[in-house]
Parts: C-alpha cells; structure tokens; sequence
C-alpha cells in the first residue's frame, strides 16, 4: 500500500537482508571500544526474524505465492521481487479499490492511499481518448470539406483551427491532471466486503522461479530450500537430465549475475526479452537494459536479433546479449546436483555480454 | 485432476482480473469447456468498462467480449495452436463473434491481452 513516505526512504535497502546497523562508534586508539564494537557486531544479527512463507500452486507450471499482506509489502519494498496479481508491478490492488469504492470501506485505512501508478497511467489513457475522440471530430470535418470541393483556402483555415483547438486541449488537460475524487461502485463490488464489512484481500504476490531460487539459495529470505524449489519446477533431483535442467539454470545465472551487481532485475516479458534492469527499481526510473539470455553456442537468424532489438529500440532500452557458458561437463552438473552442492554446480558457469544497437548512419553520428 | 486445478486456478485469476482490476461487469465464466489434447479451455465473458479499440465503432457501445485465459510459463512452448483456436472459436464462442481476447497468465504474476480475429482485420489507428 503507497504510503506518504519519501521513495528513497521507502526503498532504502536494494536487498531483504540489511547490513549491520546501529553499532557504536569505533575510537581506534582506545582498546575498550575495540572489545565494545566487536561484541556488538558479534552479538547483532542482520538475518530474518522470521523467514517468509510461500505457497506453491498448480502442478505442470508452478506458481510461487506470497499472500501476507506485510510480507508482500516487504519482499516488494526490498528490492523490488515479485508481482501483484491485479496490479502492474508493486501490490497495490487494495490501495487502490479502497481509494476506488470511497465511503464504502472508510472504517479501512483510507486517506493512507495516494494516487497509484495505475492510476495516473489510466487519467493519462482517458486524455488521450478524448484528445484522439477531438482529432477525430476535425477529420471528419475535412473531409466533408472536400467532398463539397471546398477550396485551399477553407481547408488550410480549417486545419489552422483544428491545430489551435488540439493544443488548447492538451493544455487544459495538464492544468486539469490533479486527483479528482471519483468513486465508481458497481454491483459486482459486494462480493469484496466480507460479513465483517471489510475488504478482502484478494491479491497475491507472485514470484517467478529465479526470484525465488535467489531468495532461498542466495540469500536465506524464504523458509523453502532451492532443493525443494528445483525438485517441484524440474522434477526428482536424482533422475534430472541436463537439457531439462539447462534452461532454468541458464536463466538462473543471468539473474543471479545481474542482482549481484546491484541491478534490480524484473521480467522482460512484456518487452520480449527475459529482464529488464533498473538502476535502482521502478519508481525511481524506466528499465535502462532489455537482457535476453542466451547460451554460448546459440545462433539465430538475423531477424530474430533484429526484432529483439527493435523492440527494445522502441521503449528506448539497450539490448544487452547475456552469454552464459558451461565450463565443465553436463555430467560434472548433474552429479553436483545430486550430491546436493548447488553452489558450486552454479559457479561453474561464467557469463559474458554483448550490446546489440541499430545504428543509422544519417542520425547516429556520434 | 491436475489439469483440472490448473485451469480453474487462471481461469478464476483473470475473472478476478478483469472484474476488479479492468473493472469489467457482467463479467461470467461460461460452463462449456473444450478439451483439446489434455488441456481444458473455458471461455470468460464481460462487458469492458470502456470502449477496447475502434473496432467497436462501428458495432455502437461496448459489447460483450470473450476472453480466453491461456497459461505460459516463460518461453516454453504454448499447445495454442490454430486448429486449437479454430475450436475455440467455433464451440465456445457465439456464432457472431470475430474477436477473441487471449488472457495469457505468465509465471510473473501478470496477465497480458491480445486480441485474436477470425481472419484479416484492417489495423486500427493509433
């Protein structure tokens, strides 16, 4: 739920595992605070309190759910993992309806809620219906105009008009892009009161089988071993064959890559490619990379780069080709699966990228 | 059993989807099902709670759309295959209907919608 906290407070931490804090200063020439400091730092313990809980659902594609309400809120505030189900990114669905259904719910936390993403990005969408219903309007007049065989001079009044009119429009709708207080109630909404007049929940946090794998291999956040997690999505661990288990792994290691090196990583799915990275995460700014994962070996025809690239091109993010490479054998792997050594079965791959830009020689003369 | 699960665990999420994050109403999940090669498909039908594409332009107001909740997971390969869609179209939706809105659930938590048209449509206008 959006509350009225500063971005960079809110997300202070890239991680759900914090460093160290609060421990007292440290005055080199005096040996007691030496002793004070190091039983401090041994004393303090930056793990969870508790280790977050997951459900996994269905069978042949796993869903991986978290439904805690403040364990969504946390895996989302520290470093961006997972999706709300009925919201774009971060879990704001309840936020939302609540701001939505007004008087309904008051005896609910409302007034917490601010504008959420979503809804700036559907006043937007509204605007420009209207704007594009109003250029509309104007064409149709055109081309009556010619139809009637007006002459030049009617017609380029017309457009001059029609130019003024859709400026005037677009100014007035940025003076008017403040929150209007618009409650919508449907019939269909009782269903989400319960008896106690309260909202329900209906919205889950989903993650995808890497985030989950980082939050239990890399970094102990859920209370589920990477074992546990690699049986249900690929299958017994003592039967796995290597060109069902690649896949994810390579996939695996390109994440684990990237969050390492501090990027916040989400899925690229909507732009085709398999992340997108962020600087810090996505209420600060846009992705700045499209990261398709591919292995070493792997070769496509030109136009599956070129329709990769496009895209990217087209949200204004660089395509960046991550090659991940084996360095022992297939065996070698699967033999440390089995005997349960996921770290070093992991560090036998190393990963290598290439940027892949259009250039036009007319506008790119940099 | 299993595929049973499945598939009412995404055709319930984008009824949820669509009637409270979409804001959809008349939102109804029909009971015909298709079988086609192991995995069911349901059809779920709504009315959009604004207008989807000009497409509709000519047809008036907001009519009744049909969604089809599909699953992905990743870039595996889908079973949604032509014939496939063909059925769809021709046993679960009305005899009238051009347009088919795909619901693709991803593995990410989100839902993604295409529009699917029963042969050549003229682009719409941006």
């Amino acid at each position: 739920m959006a509350k009225l906290r500063p971005a960079g407070e809110r997300y202070k931490y890239p991680l759900p595992i914090h460093p160290i804090e609060n421990l007292p200063q440290l005055i080199p020439h005096n040996p007691i605070s030496w002793v004070h400091w190091l039983y401090c730092y041994y004393k303090s313990f930056n793990g969870l309190p508790k280790r977050i809980s997951i459900k996994i659902l269905a069978r042949k594609y796993c869903h991986i759910i978290v439904d805690d309400p403040d364990e969504m809120l946390f895996l989302w505030e520290n470093g961006f993992f997972g999706t709300g189900q009925l919201s774009r990114s971060e879990p704001t669905w309840k936020a939302r309806t609540i701001a939505r259904m007004g008087d309904l719910c008051d005896e609910v936390d409302r007034g917490k809620s601010n504008l959420a993403l979503e809804d700036i990005t559907d006043r937007r969408r509204l605007q420009r219906i209207d704007f594009k219903k109003k250029r509309q309007q104007f064409e149709d007049q055109l081309l009556e105009l010619r139809r009637r065989g007006g002459t030049i001079e009617d017609e380029s009044k017309l457009v001059a008009k029609e130019r003024e009119s859709l400026r005037s429009l677009k100014d007035q709708q940025l003076l008017s892009f403040k929150k209007q207080n618009d409650t919508q109630l449907r019939s269909e909404d009782s269903e989400l009161i319960d008896e106690k007049g309260e909202l329900v929940n209906l919205e889950s946090l989903e993650l995808t089988f890497v985030e989950a794998l980082f939050l239990s291999f890399a970094i102990p956040v859920l209370d589920v071993s990477p074992y546990v997690l690699i049986e249900r999505f690929l299958g017994p661990i003592a039967t796995l064959e290597y060109r069902n288990v690649y896949p994810s792994i390579k996939q695996y290691v390109a994440y684990h890559h990237y969050r390492s090196h501090g990027w916040c990583v989400r899925s690229g799915i909507k732009f085709g490619c398999d992340y997108l990275l962020y600087k810090r995460g996505p209420p600060f700014q846009h992705a700045q990379f499209c990261v398709k994962v591919l292995d070493v070996d792997e070769t496509h025809d030109y136009t599956w780069y070129s329709s990769l690239a496009r895209v990217a091109g087209g949200a204004k993010k660089t395509l960046v080709l991550c090659y991940v490479k084996n360095t022992t054998t297939e065996e070698e792997i699967l033999r440390l699966l089995s005997k349960k050594n996921l770290t070093k079965a992991l560090s036998s791959y190393e990963v290598s990228e290439l940027i892949y830009r259009r250039w036009v020689p007319g506008k790119n003369r940099d | 059993m299993e595929t049973k699960d499945r598939a009412e665990y995404i055709v319930q999420l984008v009824r949820n989807n669509l009637l409270y994050y979409q804001l959809w109403t008349n939102v109804c999940v029909n009971a015909e099902q298709l079988n086609w090669r192991g995995q069911i498909f349901q059809v779920i039908t709504g009315r959009p709670s604004h207008k989807l594409s000009n497409d509709a332009a000519a047809e008036g107001d907001t009519k009744l759309e049909c969604v089809l909740p599909v699953e992905m997971c990743d870039y595996k390969n889908s079973d949604l295959t032509l014939e496939c869609l063909d059925q769809v179209f021709t046993k679960l939706c009305n005899k009238d209907c051009k347009r088919l809105t795909l619901a693709i659930v991803n593995n990410d938590g989100t839902v993604m919608f295409y529009f699917v048209y029963k042969g050549i449509h003229k682009p719409k206008r941006n």
